[in-house]
């Protein structure tokens, strides 16, 4: 059930009090209380929170109704209903001021009552409802983001909220009141300026309704802040601006592709060479454009570029042009991380070529000009040597001590000067980057001792103890066998320069992935302040400024850059007067990495010279199961054999039909045979011989019936182009033809 | 024992007459030639037992020679050493797959041209 009406009954007569409140109470109001003073009304206005005041005007006391009446209505916001007995115009003026709710002239009708309180209760409710509306509108407008002013339609200020003052930069009492000073058309949008207090000025969007104010038509103009929208856009369009004039002031050609090859975008310079608009080109496909094709290009980078999404390089020679063209691809993402588009960008690199071209002719004359004079200063050096050593050995009659004596000196120097002559040529080659590097599996422990015994002889002559000390487990090594014999023989001619007696160790061993050889003597050491100047270029360091006969100063430089050229490092250590110990380091590679590196220099190799490179593999069947069958041992012993018997098979048996270097590569459970400077069929004869070859070993070991072995050729460039390829191509693989002869 | 015959094939006069001398003086019999052409008629009509053979030759090179003998049937026999300057960077395998059963840098010492003969001659060509 509602509750009642709670009502305060004022009236300073108790009688008529009393009948007013039986008749409230018969009416359904519930009377919370009665006063006879309007101070009192007050009091219990404040007590008791009534909805309504019965109030009658004329009281006792100082206060009269109207005044308690005001107060009430003012600090509690409650509704007051005057009781009157009369109707004194004065009075009724001045009760009019305070806003009352209703009269009602005693004496009055019970009815009459009721529908002057609810008519006093409703007005009272409408009048809050109004309150507060107007309290949030309030609200809305001054929070508003936007600026409001109000305009009438003489164009004077009306209304201006907060965020409009701060656009204008000024109070709104400045402002309302006074003409607003700026068109307002309805429905019209115009950008104004502004000046933004306690921020720079900026710029303003206003948009003008129409309106009412004060039931009198209006407008309405609403400003919107766009200074920042408006910079991020000129910002956006200063650098859409900056791009277009960059993109189409670069002088090669660059343009965006879609996934069907088509052009998205184009520069000038593209659309010049084709002498069009780059308008003109957006989708039409590059393969039209640039090659004159109805598909894409086999070796197309930008389709390379979609597959593997990394940025991709053609070098092309354009016949049509006589040009040649440099092309990357740089792959394009897209919002979710795709590639479905890439730049592609063509340089004009025909003065590069060229200039390479002329480099390269430049080079060649160099070292042709280089090998004339090497043996041009040779010959006659062979002539006086020989001529000397014809009369020292006695072969033109005999001689006299002292006449031997001065010749062996003239002889002893025409050698220093045949090696002065070797040292400068390998020097100036290194310098130049024209050494050739022969990368092969090669077993340093074979060199060192290679080394050891040729030199063992000269040593003992010396009075020195030449040693070796090798670690028997070395793995191969890929390098240049006569680059490092080269430089492990100028360390120990080295060392024994300054080893009057004592030892001259050769000690090999494996430090993580490297191999590490070193040359140690127990000479006469090198001082501390010398020691940088060791690896430098003619620097002769002797014994107290004595200068030893028969080096050239450059024996060290050549050695460090050979070793350098190997991928190793090499270094010294020293202690006066103690010995002095040289070390390098030469990186182990994998085979597969080795093998790789061949094959990769191979195909280049023959690409350059025109020619060709075949591979062999010889893959063991079945390889799992075997290696349930025989021991591990056995079957690595077998490989092991296996390669030897292709190396021998390889360098005894060809003689002149083998330029370039042939490489046998074991891996895990196959050989590879690379053939250098070698088509198909020679190929296939060099096949026919090795496999005899294997299988006369296998069926010596009685393997036959155990390992069965598969071949597979690949040539390139007739199979494949790439040495991925080329392998993937070996590996297609078949019996042996013996094998198959013998079934 | 019949004497041995030894060719030598070297374009510069003076290394060809010393080289002659030496070899003379050792007792064997020297047949000279001095470009490609003249070697290969001479391995051709004289069938020397060793021939001393310069790389760099004028109308022929050495190589081709070298080759040219090497694919003959009937001159193949015929051990070959090569005379090779620094530059060339001869190894071994690459005398080897010119055909040539050793090879010499120059410039040389006496001694070693001499010993490489001998063996060669006194132990003939292992193949």
């Amino acid at each position: 059930m509602a509750q009642k009406t709670r009502v305060l009954v004022v009236e300073d007569e108790a009688i008529v009090a009393t009948d007013i409140r039986k008749i409230l109470d018969n009416l359904g109001y519930e009377v919370v209380g009665t006063a006879s003073s309007g101070k009192t009304a007050i009091q219990k206005a404040k007590e008791n929170k009534p909805d309504l005041v019965l109030m009658d005007i004329v009281l006792k006391g100082k206060m009269d109704g109207i005044e308690a009446a005001e107060q009430i209505r003012q600090r509690f916001n409650i509704p007051v209903v005057y009781l009157t007995a009369y109707a004194d115009n004065q009075i009724l003026k001045r009760a009019k001021v305070t806003e009352p709710f209703g009269y009602i002239v005693k004496p009055f009708e019970d009815r009459e009552l009721k529908s002057v309180i609810e008519m006093a209760l409703y007005k009272a409710r409408i009048e809050n409802e109004l309150k507060a509306s107007r309290a949030s509108f309030h609200n809305i407008v001054e929070k508003s983001a936007d600026g409001i002013v109000i305009v009438d339609e003489d164009g004077i200020v009306q209304f201006v909220n907060h965020t409009a003052e701060i656009l204008f930069g000024r109070k709104a009492e400045e402002f309302v009141g006074e003409q607003f000073g700026l068109p307002v058309v309805a429905g019209d949008v115009i950008e104004l300026d502004i000046i933004r207090q306690g921020r720079e000025p900026g710029i303003a969007e206003m948009r003008v309704v129409q309106t009412e104010w004060n039931d009198q038509k209006a407008y309405l103009a609403l400003l919107r802040d766009i200074t920042e929208r408006r910079r991020a856009e000129e910002k956006i369009k200063q650098a859409a601006h900056e791009w277009s004039v960059t993109f189409d002031s670069i002088t090669d050609m660059v343009s965006v592709h879609d996934e069907n090859f088509k052009f998205v975008k184009v520069n000038k310079a593209l659309a010049e060479t084709f002498g069009t608009e780059p308008e003109k080109l957006i989708g039409k496909t590059c393969y039209e454009v640039f090659h004159n094709a109805k598909q894409p290009c086999p070796d197309c980078p930008h389709a390379q570029t979609l597959k593997t999404e990394k940025p991709a390089k053609l070098e092309l020679l354009e016949s049509r042009l006589g040009v040649y063209f440099g092309i990357s691809t740089w792959p394009m993402f897209d919002e979710h991380d795709r590639v479905k588009s890439s730049v592609h960008i063509v340089k004009n690199i025909t003065e590069q070529k060229e200039a390479e071209e002329r480099l390269k002719e430049t080079m060649k004359m160099k070292s042709d000009f280089t090998s004339m004079v090497s043996h041009e200063l040779r010959t006659p050096l062979t002539a006086i040597k020989e001529g000397i050593a014809l009369v020292v050995d006695g072969l033109a009659g005999e001689i006299n001590e002292e006449q031997k004596e001065l010749l062996d000196i003239s002889k002893r120097n025409v050698d220093r000067l045949a090696r002065l002559i070797n040292d400068v040529l390998d020097f100036q080659k290194l310098g130049a980057g024209r050494m050739k590097f022969d990368i092969q599996p090669n077993d340093i422990n074979k060199i060192a001792r290679d080394i050891y015994e040729m030199m063992v002889p000269t040593m003992a002559d010396i009075g020195v103890d030449l040693l070796l000390e090798l670690d028997g487990g070395l793995p191969k090594a890929g390098f240049d066998k006569d680059k490092i014999i080269q430089v492990l023989t100028n360390l120990v001619t080295n060392a024994a320069k300054f080893t009057e007696k004592g030892r001259i160790t050769i000690k090999t061993a494996q430090k993580d992935n490297n191999i590490e050889v070193s040359v140690s003597d127990t000479g006469m050491g090198i001082r501390k302040k010398d020691m940088p100047r060791v690896f430098g270029e003619f620097e002769q360091l002797g014994h107290g400024g004595e200068r030893k006969t028969g080096g050239t100063g450059l024996g060290l430089t050549i050695s460090k850059e050979l070793i350098e050229k190997h991928n190793g490092t090499i270094w010294v250590e020293s202690e006066y007067e103690k010995g002095t110990k040289f070390t390098f380091t030469l990186p182990i590679h994998s085979r597969e990495e080795l093998f790789n590196n061949y094959i990769n220099n191979g195909i280049e190799e023959a690409s350059k010279n025109n020619t060709k490179m075949s591979l062999i593999l010889i893959s063991i069947a079945d390889f799992d199961k075997l290696k349930h069958q025989l021991p591990d041992e056995k079957i690595h012993s077998t490989l092991d054999e296996m390669e030897t018997i292709l190396e021998n098979g390889l360098r005894r048996g060809q003689s002149s039909s083998h330029q370039a270097s042939d490489a046998v590569f074991k891996l895990s459970s196959e050989v590879f045979v690379v053939l250098a400077n070698c088509g198909k069929e020679n190929t296939q004869r060099v096949s026919e011989r090795l496999e005899q070859k294997l299988d006369d070993y296998l069926a010596g070991e009685n393997l036959a019936d155990k390992i069965k072995l598969l071949l597979g050729y690949a040539t390139y460039p007739d199979d494949a182009i790439t040495s991925d390829k080329l392998i993937k191509k070996a590996k297609e693989l078949r019996p042996m033809v013996t094998a198959e002869l013998s079934m | 024992m019949d004497k041995k015959t030894i060719l030598i094939v070297e374009d510069e006069p003076d290394i060809l007459r010393l080289t002659s001398i030496r070899l003379k003086k050792l007792g064997y019999d020297v047949i000279m030639a001095i470009d490609g052409k003249e070697a290969l008629d001479a391995i051709r009509s004289k069938r020397p037992d060793l021939v001393l053979l310069d790389l760099i030759l004028p109308v022929m090179n050495g190589a081709d020679v070298c080759k040219k003998t090497k694919n003959d049937e009937k001159l193949k026999h015929i051990p070959i050493i090569l005379f090779t300057a620094h530059s060339d960077s001869m190894t071994a395998e690459k005398a080897r797959k010119l055909g040539a059963d050793d090879y010499i840098v120059k410039p040389f010492e006496s001694d070693e041209l001499t010993e490489k003969a001998e063996r060669i001659l006194t132990q003939g060509v292992v193949s």
